[in-house]
């Protein structure tokens, strides 16, 4: 949408016509002086001050000549003396005043009022939440959210291009990452993708997010989105490239791997052994999530042999008033679950907290009761909803929370075999994804045995010292492997 | 158009086709390390036939078939040598048929070529059909296949699509989920076994143990694939060490199997059972889990597909490399024609069909191979003189 415009006039009877737009006109002896801006963009006390109150109080000694005094007159640095239509256009909607000394000059100033107001200034990290460790999140300003980045990367190689994306919203969107370290072709994919990118809007980096994924026929994420700083700044030296839009507290980071979706910065300030620990508990949560209930449905229904006699007595005592099959079974507690976590996310925290716990178990209570469901399989479906949350990225979680279904489909009419289908589609399916072009599933496939050393288990900072190499970054070491403080060999000094 | 134009733009043809094929045309990006041949390989050669190989193995050299094993171990490591040789002996990252070309002429290399394309077909078909008779079997005795089979088409599907790099890691996949799953539960029958079912160790006539070594090929058929994907390998050379390194993991494999069944079974009981392997895991019991061999099938799906998908993989390669089709199309073909077979062709027999594939196998693999080796020898040897 795009209107074209033949003169100022024709621009500010456009504008005009909206009621925040005004007019404030300035007499400096016989010379008419008119100030155009939104007065919802811009900061009006700022402009009483810094704009007004100042020329008037200048003009009583000297006279405005031409439109270039101006910048001698204001203290304000960012003014600009133009005459170009498309400029003035899109510099008035960003906050700046539009200063025009005589009425009919096409050459006026603009000078920036910009007001941030309604926006935060900080914000805790509430959806990626960590006990131990830095709760700084991002906010809704670029500005704000480099100024956070640049306190934590002290060194100029951070480096900041922006580029304007979406025909409509002209967002500001910026590309981050370390001079030296990140390799290039990551940089000119992540730039070309975005400026490929034809949109209105830009509501959310999210959005980004999909437009510049690499396949979009992917439940996955294919770059991790975070609110936290730590975890962008250790995207960052690890030489990956960070994007952010403005107005848009997450960051989108790339090229990821499935792994780093299971990666909480918590691991890097517990100890390795406790680090490591809770993020194989992260690892075997998603698989049983994602597996567990099918695994039911396959037993129940077709492989009964499987399960040992000791467990079969009181399987079938629960069961044995269940009218369904497992699969209807199943479906209807998941989809429980599934209503309490949407219910729950729309809902305003307190109230969303209390209906997940009256939800959750009035119903699985009611449901056990009236024989609707067992209640082997309840455990089984609550322990895998739970599971599926341990995940620290949101759109990981529901990621996984989506597969359980069509794997539960293929369970139910093929059993164990069906499982395994739906196993390999999975498998084939994390193989063939890329990432900015990079894949997917590494350091797994293709094996990549330094990397592995980061994925499964956390390992001690005197091991981490090397970048990931698959990201192929320009230098490899991050810092100098620390030598061994103390060897002691059985009591000898 | 004049007749000279016309020879003047065959030739042009003819001109820009040999320069197609000598220089490499396999992309950077396609190629996979070296390493990456052991699930390959691997994949490629362990298939159903190692539920029940044991059976046909015993059948002549009774328990003596183990020599058996070995002879054929040994035998395949001469035989991937010369694979190795054939492939070196014209310019690096040429596959078979480029190499069928260049010794036969145009006309007979490429029949010989379109013969190996029928001959991986018909490989992935038996393979497919194979597994699907033991699903019949163990798993779903009264249900109509063809729901399976089509899944199973769409699943080879997206995987061959995906091209050799995901064929080679699903591959990977079911080469981690057979060790992680076959050496335990085979150190798990141990405490059952009656080692003493093993003497007398020699007692069979060479005869009869080189019949048996015939049965055993089979369980190694499918190394020839190798013919196929050479040029995908990241400097092949390197590959080499890793290649006979999984031919002798997988005759310890075989070994540590038929050494097992044969302590674990009787020889008359073995004869009366078709699927020996998976009579053995019926024993195991686990907390939480028993009768694993449900399960097992289960997982043995990965390979399989991967198996089947490396053969449709290496057919459709040869129809691009034969007749210039584009390999998206052939699959699609090929994939076609497995259900149109499936769905009529109710023949319940498919030890038959197997034993047919198993007898081109042996030619392919101890007549064709050993000929080009000869062949491509010479051929290198005169260009040099």
């Amino acid at each position: 949408m795009k209107t074209e415009f033949k003169n100022l006039d024709q621009l500010l009877k456009l504008a005009g016509q909206s009621s925040d737009f005004k007019t404030t006109t300035i007499l400096l002896g016989k010379q008419k002086v008119n100030i155009f801006y939104y007065s919802t963009l811009i900061d009006a006390k700022w402009m009483q001050q810094h704009l007004i109150l100042v020329v008037q109080n200048r003009s009583l000694d000297s006279e405005i000549k031409e439109i270039e005094d101006i910048k001698d007159w204001i203290p304000i640095n960012d003014i600009e003396i133009t005459d170009e239509l498309t400029n003035i256009q899109s510099k008035l909607l960003k906050g700046y005043a539009l200063v025009q000394l005589n009425e009919n000059d096409q050459k006026c100033a603009l000078v920036n009022l910009a007001d941030n107001h309604g926006l935060r200034q900080n914000n805790d990290t509430e959806n990626e939440f960590s006990v131990v460790g830095p709760k700084v999140g991002f906010v809704e300003d670029l500005d704000t959210n480099i100024g956070l980045l640049r306190t934590q990367i002290n060194i100029p190689n951070l480096i900041i291009k922006e580029i304007i994306v979406g025909t409509t919203s002209k967002t500001k969107v910026a590309i981050i990452y370390i001079d030296g370290v990140t390799n290039k072709q990551h940089i000119q994919t992540f730039e070309q993708r975005l400026v490929d990118i034809d949109h209105d809007v830009v509501f959310d980096s999210s959005l980004l997010d999909q437009m510049m994924s690499d396949n979009s026929l992917t439940p996955f994420p294919l770059f991790v989105s975070t609110e936290r700083r730590d975890r962008v700044v250790y995207s960052l030296i690890n030489g990956q490239v960070a994007v952010i839009s403005d107005g848009s507290p997450y960051f989108v980071t790339g090229p990821s791997t499935l792994f780093d979706f299971f990666i909480s910065p918590e691991d890097y300030y517990l100890p390795w052994i406790l680090g490591s620990f809770f993020r194989l508990i992260r690892i075997f949560g998603v698989i049983f999530s994602l597996f567990a209930t099918s695994m039911y449905v396959a037993i129940t229904t077709f492989h009964y042999e499987v399960i040992p006699k000791d467990l079969l007595s009181p399987l079938i005592f629960s069961r044995k008033n269940v009218p369904f099959t497992p699969f209807f079974e199943v479906l209807f507690l998941e989809i429980t679950i599934e209503f309490l976590r949407e219910a729950g996310a729309r809902l305003p925290t307190k109230i969303g907290q209390t209906l997940g716990i009256v939800g959750g178990i009035v119903i699985g209570q009611a449901a056990v009761e009236a024989a609707l469901t067992s209640n082997i399989l309840l455990i089984v479906v609550a322990l895998s909803a739970l599971a599926s949350f341990t995940t620290p990225i949101y759109k990981m979680s529901n990621a996984i929370r989506f597969l359980r279904f069509p794997i539960i489909i293929l369970s139910a009419i093929f059993g164990g075999i069906g499982l395994f289908m739906g196993v390999c589609f999975l498998f084939i399916h994390l193989i063939r994804l890329k990432s900015l072009g990079s894949p997917y599933f590494v350091p797994i496939f293709p094996l990549r045995t330094m990397d592995l050393k980061d994925s499964f288990i956390r390992p001690s900072f005197q091991f981490l010292y090397k970048r990931p190499q698959y990201l192929r970054p320009n230098s490899l070491f991050r810092y100098l492997p620390k030598p061994v403080k103390q060897k002691n060999d059985l009591d000898e000094e | 158009m004049s007749i000279l134009a016309v020879v003047e733009r065959c030739l042009e043809v003819q001109f820009s086709e040999v320069f197609r094929i000598l220089k490499n045309p396999v992309d950077e990006k396609y190629l996979i390390s070296p390493f990456l041949i052991v699930p390959l390989m691997y994949v490629s050669m362990v298939m159903p036939g190692v539920l029940n190989f044991q059976r046909e193995l015993a059948e002549h050299a009774g328990y003596n078939a183990y020599i058996s094993v070995v002879l054929v171990g040994i035998s395949i490591h001469l035989i991937l040598w010369m694979i190795y040789k054939i492939l070196r002996s014209n310019q690096e990252g040429l596959d078979v048929t480029a190499i069928n070309k260049t010794c036969f002429g145009k006309i007979a290399g490429n029949i010989i070529n379109f013969a190996i394309v029928l001959y991986f077909c018909f490989g992935a078909y038996i393979k497919f059909r194979a597994y699907i008779e033991v699903i019949q079997v163990w798993v779903f005795p009264s249900v109509e296949m063809i729901i399976i089979c089509t899944l199973l088409v769409l699943l080879l599907y997206y995987t061959v699509s995906g091209g050799f790099r995901s064929v080679t890691g699903l591959s990977f996949f079911g080469l981690l989920i057979s060790i992680i799953h076959v050496i335990p539960e085979f150190s798990l029958v141990l405490p059952y076994t009656h080692p003493l079912n093993l003497m007398p160790l020699f007692n069979h006539s060479i005869t009869d143990i080189l019949l048996s070594s015939k049965s055993m090929i089979y369980q190694y058929m499918g190394l020839e694939a190798l013919l196929l994907y050479y040029p995908f390998i990241k400097s092949p050379a390197k590959s080499q060490k890793w290649a006979h390194l999984t031919v002798f993991f997988l005759t310890l494999m075989y070994l540590m199997i038929i050494i097992i069944t044969f302590m674990y079974f009787s020889e008359g009981q073995l004869r009366e059972i078709l699927w020996p392997t998976l009579y053995m895991l019926k024993i195991l019991e686990g907390p939480v889990l028993q009768r694993v061999e449900y399960l097992a099938i289960s997982m043995w799906l990965i390979k399989m597909v991967a198996n089947i998908s490396l053969f449709l993989w290496a057919a459709c390669r040869g129809m691009k490399n034969v007749f210039q089709i584009k390999p998206r199309a052939s699959l699609i073909a090929f994939l076609v024609g497995f259900l149109i077979l499936e769905y009529f062709l109710k023949d319940p027999n498919i030890f038959r069909w197997i034993e047919f594939y198993s007898d081109v196998g042996l030619y392919f693999i101890y007549g064709y191979i050993p000929i080009m080796f000869v062949v491509t020898q010479i051929r290198k040897n005169w260009n040099k003189g």
